[in-house]
């Protein structure tokens, strides 16, 4: 059953990561590696390219590392990650949750598995009657306590890797 | 259709069965009058939240608290001073990897045990905080000082409640309902087992999003890894222990298979006597069942699953303590079989000992044992288990009306290191297998097939993809019990 509906989902897919290829004319920027991002308290998000191959293949699992934290003051935050999907410009794109985690403690790099399946599931539902789509992977950082102000924070995000398991 | 065993950790639970060799069968068949009595009275874990501030349970929290932080003042070597008891965490918790649930099930049932000592409430239980039904830090912990609960370091207070992307029921269904215990659990490390940053490592969903949020929202002193030190951690992380027990005993997910995981020891923690104890992984899977159990925590009640959901209840409770048998029915001689082939016994039975269960009384249940089973030296195969089919070959699909369940040999030796047990002349252990054939014997007797002796047929079937011919296998005791529950 799962496999079924895995494999509907990687075929809505592919169909859908073929036409943005047609489109959008990126595929080969998307495929030059990806540099790491960095996150500051200034610039809260970032994304990365999510390959045609990606997309069609729909992984099960994302593995998001932080692999640099500066937070000199341990102001605790948390860290979203999305599908950032672009129907057509100039439409802002709209994001589908894949999950979120945070530090502990805040000032600790670590690594952070998330189960891709709901998000690609709804990204299938979306993306069915798109014209043109971009989808990229966006990474967003955000104060666990929103009525506070930002402290100074950096957070190193190497491109994350797409696991099946 | 189900064997007993498998309503939890299967994998685990057997290598823990053959760990505990013989007591593991008398556990499950009324041999271990002690073992039930402790099993049937272990106590329960309740939700915080619907607790008076006068609940015995809640004073004796904040009595055992007050106490461990005196003895830190006291006497600040004491290992069951309240900073010491923090400083284990802050020395030695596993974070980002797969050791964190174990390790903090560890933490907390000896934190449990000296609370009980401390207070001198010997039926204390360590209640749990439902951040999901209850997201604000709960009232006992709030106050002044003279509150031994309240922890003046918080960043929230009474009023706030943590984000619902967090705890909410959607974000801890979505974390129930993934089947890989990575995910789940968080995966294998990289990189020793310590919280030193490892960014290649995997935190799973539950201790990357509820576990790492609440911390960072309390934060104070909940934002370290001294955080023990805010009483709020314990029944914080005494929730996640509840998911875990759900996660494994509820849903029926396993945890890793890898003996890396379950042979890991721990020996940073301290009984309510001060003294130092070795603790396995593999011990931990079963603390639920035989040391504690939980009020239900999740948001969502299960759905029954009749004859399945009986058995869960069956073991969530306290298997042993609440199976009676009525009447047992025993072939007592040796069977051999090999793989590919059948090895048959039949078992004179009463038939009106069990018309109760056939005519559908769903407190009873037809409970086989296949009990001192020599473990195989490969265990490249499988048993099936069918009833009144003397003819049922590898060949036989398990659809047919006759089968019963199976049962395997997930045997781990390197889980064997260091823990001595009855073995058979070879050095082999002997376990046991219980497998619920009510639902067989019902559909048996509908069709009008009963009569009063019941054929078991085990038939070894290889694993897909590997050879096992000539394997054998050696039972030594078939009984067909009644049981009540």
């Amino acid at each position: 059953m799962r496999v079924a509906c895995r494999t509907t989902v990687a075929a809505v897919l592919l169909c859908l990561a073929s036409h943005a290829h047609s489109t959008s004319g990126l595929q080969e920027t998307e495929r030059k590696p990806a540099a790491p991002l960095v996150l500051t308290n200034d610039r809260a998000t970032g994304s990365f390219p999510i390959s045609p191959e990606t997309l069609a293949a729909a992984p099960r699992t994302l593995s998001v590392s932080i692999s640099k934290v500066t937070n000199p003051e341990k102001t605790p935050f948390e860290v979203l990650v999305y599908l950032s999907v672009r129907r057509a410009a100039p439409a802002e794109p709209h994001k589908i949750l894949i999950g979120n985690f945070s530090l502990y403690p805040p000032d600790h790099a670590a690594g952070f598995l998330l189960s891709t399946s709901q998000a690609f599931q709804k990204l299938q539902a979306d993306g069915a009657s798109a014209k043109s789509l971009k989808v990229r992977l966006l990474v967003e950082i955000k104060r666990i306590h929103e009525d506070k102000p930002w402290t100074p924070i950096a957070i190193t995000v190497p491109p994350p890797k797409w696991r099946d398991d | 259709m189900e064997d007993l065993v498998s309503l939890f950790s299967r994998r685990d639970f057997l290598k823990r069965a053959g760990l505990m060799g013989v007591t593991g069968i008398a556990l499950w068949t009324g041999g271990c009058e002690g073992c039930l009595r402790q099993i049937k009275d272990r106590p329960t874990r309740r939700n915080i939240s619907t607790l008076s501030s006068t609940d015995p349970i809640i004073e004796s929290y904040a009595a055992a608290v007050k106490a461990m932080k005196a003895l830190s003042i006291s006497d600040p070597s004491n290992p069951l001073g309240w900073t010491k008891q923090a400083e284990i965490h802050n020395n030695y918790c596993p974070h980002g990897n797969w050791f964190f649930l174990p390790w903090h099930r560890i933490y907390l049932l000896y934190f449990e045990r000296i609370c009980r000592k401390m207070s001198g409430n010997k039926d204390f239980a360590l209640p749990y905080w439902n951040w999901t039904t209850n997201p604000k830090v709960p009232a006992p912990f709030w106050g002044d000082s003279s509150n031994p609960l309240f922890d003046n370091t918080r960043s929230v207070g009474p009023s706030d409640s943590a984000s619902s992307s967090w705890v909410g029921a959607a974000a801890i269904e979505n974390i129930l309902s993934q089947t890989s215990f990575i995910l789940f659990g968080s995966d294998q490390p990289h990189t020793g087992y310590f919280h030193n940053a490892d960014p290649s490592g995997g935190t799973g969903m539950l201790e990357g999003n509820p576990h790492n949020n609440i911390h960072g929202w309390v934060c104070g002193d909940m934002c370290a890894f001294m955080s023990p030190l805010d009483p709020v951690f314990w029944t914080h992380h005494n929730m996640l222990d509840c998911l875990w027990v759900d996660w494994n005993i509820n849903l029926g997910n396993s945890n890793t298979s890898d003996s890396s995981w379950s042979t890991r020891e721990f020996t940073e923690f301290f009984d309510e006597n001060g003294n130092s104890v070795r603790v396995p992984v593999i011990d931990s899977v079963l603390f639920p069942l035989i040391d504690y159990q939980f009020e239900p925590c999740t948001p969502n009640e299960r759905k029954p699953q009749l004859q399945g959901e009986q058995l869960k209840q069956f073991v969530r409770a306290g298997a042993p303590s609440k199976f009676e048998i009525s009447k047992r029915f025993e072939l007592k001689q040796s069977v051999k079989s090999e793989v590919g082939k059948a090895a048959t016994g039949r078992i004179q039975i009463e038939r009106d000992a069990f018309a109760g269960l056939l005519q559908g009384d769903n407190k009873s249940a037809a409970v086989l044992t296949v009990s001192e089973v020599e473990v195989p030296v490969k265990r490249d195969f499988f048993v099936r288990v069918f009833i009144n089919k003397p003819d049922a070959s590898a060949a036989t699909p398990i659809e047919d009306p006759h089968y019963a369940g199976s049962f395997g040999f997930f045997f781990d030796e390197s889980a064997m290191k260091n823990h001595p047990m009855p073995s058979a002349a070879d050095g082999r252990p002997e376990v046991g297998f219980l497998v619920n054939i009510t639902p067989t014997l019902r559909s048996l007797n509908q069709a009008g097939s009963l009569s009063g002796a019941v054929d078991v047929s085990l038939i070894p079937v290889p694993y897909e993809h590997r050879e096992a011919v000539g394997e054998s296998l050696t039972l030594g005791h078939l009984d067909l019990a009644v049981a009540h529950f």
